[in-house]
């Protein structure tokens, strides 16, 4: 009995330890990636921006986390330095990772909670140690080098969008065209199960959430260095939550994501023209995407999604 | 020492007694909601949006009726609206509760935001002395300063949310509604079984946990405050959730969670005339919350722990 736990853990464990050396290429690839975008240049395009954020929803339940990872990430990252951005960020997605994993606490009440713990801390240190002491809370603005190429001048689009693109075909071929997504959307899907085959449920949960919070810190960085050149104290008003939503709509599916982002995107950006010419308040069009995203969750409500709703319902089961 | 003593005097006395129940008391009647949902397995994460439409309600009829009674039903009906439609969302449309919540919390936040713009013109918060606020509770207590501190002054659903807490315990417990309610939880195929409407009881429980939302932002904008301002519910309904989630669903169990958040939060604010940068006093119950949490679950899963090795 006890030969057979043994050999079953050992079994495990180099699983395990494969699926590590893995991911740890995985991310100092993408590591790599932010290291020579931030070489290289500069600037973001908001599309680019909630195109991000949104693959990062891709991993269900870990998107809320990326607000508050990039609010950290980016304060670390223009002042302490770019080694330090890391292990932040994938630290901070790690945290309700494993709460969830270990001790089954609801990882939608921890993010939300922990996003308001990330603003408050970044407020602390952009309003004191990072301090650029300007009129407005704000750290010093980074180095000209370390911005990213703005492109279709004088928009404030950035080469951001590409590496947004580039994202988007790295986590779809990880999802569907790799073991370790494969058995990501497994766990996903029945966990019981999957720790009945021999993946480890925990273990794949949290590096989803480190993954996802890798990604949700990108976007901050891209935010930073594309668009602001310097961390503004709780500069993102709720592009991560923009994220979440389109990853709720697309409901998971990965082709649909940056047709809904550009989407939301023009949406958003369509509001500020809105509410400059005409008057009419830009909340308007957060209460009508709220409003569209309330209608395309009831699934049962017209007889035309019944087809999309067999197809996941299988998702919903888990 | 006397330094010392000094400063644990200024952070422990009796006023630290009631600002807990007074920052407790929001999150309270948020926890009691969840709870109740949560006895028929939905976990009612939209509370937040609930209390935010509510809150805005509140204000509004209080504003233009001159009633903070107005002001309070405006809010309960909000909150079965808001409620009901995320029943129809989850149980007839069959959308995801989770999806359908945060829908709602978004649209709250927006809708409201919009709202306070086209009605009072202005954006961010709205407070004005034509808001009626609810009214305080007050004892003749012949002058006695302790007593004063700890009983008198209450906004009237301070006290209501504590006697709500008995009650809910007993209906759930000591009921055969409540019985009934905990088995469409439990197993909502047994309860079919033995004859139990189970779509129809949990549209009753979103109902029901509608009228506490309501009064739990009726209670926020009305009887903790006097004034509505953008998101003020400040993550105070997903603290409520995290209550629940720490009592296991038990009313009583998710008080004393509300409590200790709310402790937090009060220490947190003494705290601040010491010197503490104002974010960390800020964060402290939401850190809190988190932690106690993550306890909570992990005391759980150990006594779920013994009890499987115990067969």
């Amino acid at each position: 009995m006890s030969d057979n736990h043994d050999r079953e853990l050992a079994r495990e464990q180099a699983y395990v330890d494969g699926l590590f050396a893995r991911l740890d290429a995985e991310v100092t690839q993408a590591n790599e990636r932010l290291a020579q975008v931030q070489l290289e240049v500069d600037p973001a395009n908001p599309d680019a921006d909630a195109l991000i954020r949104r693959e990062t929803e891709y991993h269900g339940s870990g998107g809320l986390t990326a607000f508050g990872i990039s609010a950290v990430d980016t304060a670390l990252w223009d002042c302490l330095g770019k080694s330090l951005g890391v292990p932040c960020w994938a630290l901070w997605g790690a945290i309700p990772g494993a709460l969830k994993a270990y001790w089954k606490v609801n990882e939608v009440c921890v993010t939300i909670l922990m996003n308001y713990v990330a603003i408050y801390f970044t407020s602390y240190l952009v309003g004191n140690p990072f301090s650029a002491r300007a009129s407005i809370p704000r750290t010093p603005t980074i180095e000209e080098s370390a911005r990213l190429l703005r492109i279709l001048r004088p928009s404030r689009a950035n080469i951001g969008l590409f590496v947004a693109l580039g994202v988007l075909v790295l986590v779809w071929w990880m999802l569907y065209h790799t073991n370790w997504g494969y058995k990501l959307r497994h766990v996903g899907q029945n966990p019981s199960f999957s720790e009945y085959v021999g993946i480890p449920p925990k273990k794949v949960m949290i590096w989803g959430m480190i993954l996802s919070g890798a990604i949700g810190g990108l976007a901050g960085a891209i935010e930073v260095m594309g668009i602001h050149g310097h961390f503004l104290d709780n500069f993102s008003p709720g592009i991560a939550f923009d994220g979440m939503l389109a990853s709720l709509i697309a409901k998971n599916d990965i082709r649909m994501v940056p047709v809904l982002s550009l989407f939301l995107a023009v949406l958003k950006t369509g509001a500020l023209g809105m509410e400059r010419f005409t008057g009419v308040p830009k909340t308007l069009i957060d209460t009508i995407i709220a409003v569209f995203i309330l209608l395309a969750a009831m699934e049962g409500l017209f007889a035309y999604s019944r087809r999309r709703s067999a197809r996941s319902s299988g998702e919903e089961a888990a | 020492m006397d330094g010392l003593n000094e400063i644990l005097s200024l952070v422990f006395n009796a006023t630290l007694v009631r600002s807990t129940i007074r920052a407790a008391t929001p999150i309270l009647y948020a926890t009691l909601a969840c709870v109740l949902t949560q006895q028929a397995n939905i976990l009612n994460i939209g509370i937040e949006g609930i209390m935010i439409f509510a809150a805005f309600a509140a204000v509004t009829t209080s504003y233009f009726a001159g009633s903070w009674v107005l002001g309070l039903l405006a809010a309960i009906i909000t909150g079965v609206v808001v409620a009901a439609f995320m029943a129809f969302a989850h149980l007839k449309a069959k959308a995801d509760i989770f999806v359908v919540g945060m829908g709602v919390n978004m649209l709250a936040i927006a809708m409201t935001r919009f709202l306070l713009q086209r009605t009072f013109g202005v954006s961010g918060s709205f407070h004005h002395n034509d808001i009626v606020p609810m009214p305080r509770l007050n004892f003749d207590f012949g002058g006695n300063a302790l007593l004063d501190t700890l009983f008198n002054d209450y906004s009237l659903f301070e006290p209501v949310g504590i006697v709500l807490v008995f009650v809910l315990a007993f209906i759930l417990y000591k009921t055969v509604w409540g019985l009934r309610l905990r088995s469409v939880g439990l197993n909502p195929l047994a309860a079919e079984t033995a004859g139990i409407n189970v779509t129809f009881r949990k549209f009753e429980v979103m109902l029901y946990s509608g009228v506490l939302g309501g009064i739990a932002g009726a209670h926020l904008s009305l009887g903790y405050s006097r004034m509505f301002v953008e998101n003020m519910t400040n993550g105070r309904g997903f603290m409520g959730v995290a209550a629940m989630f720490f009592g296991g669903a038990n009313p009583f169990w998710g008080w004393i969670g509300c409590l200790i958040f709310g402790f937090a939060d009060s220490l947190g604010s003494r705290l601040q005339s010491l010197g503490l940068p104002s974010q960390f006093i800020l964060m402290i119950p939401y850190v809190v919350t988190v932690v106690v949490l993550t306890l909570a679950m992990m005391r759980k899963k150990r006594a779920e722990t013994a009890r499987k090795s115990a067969i």
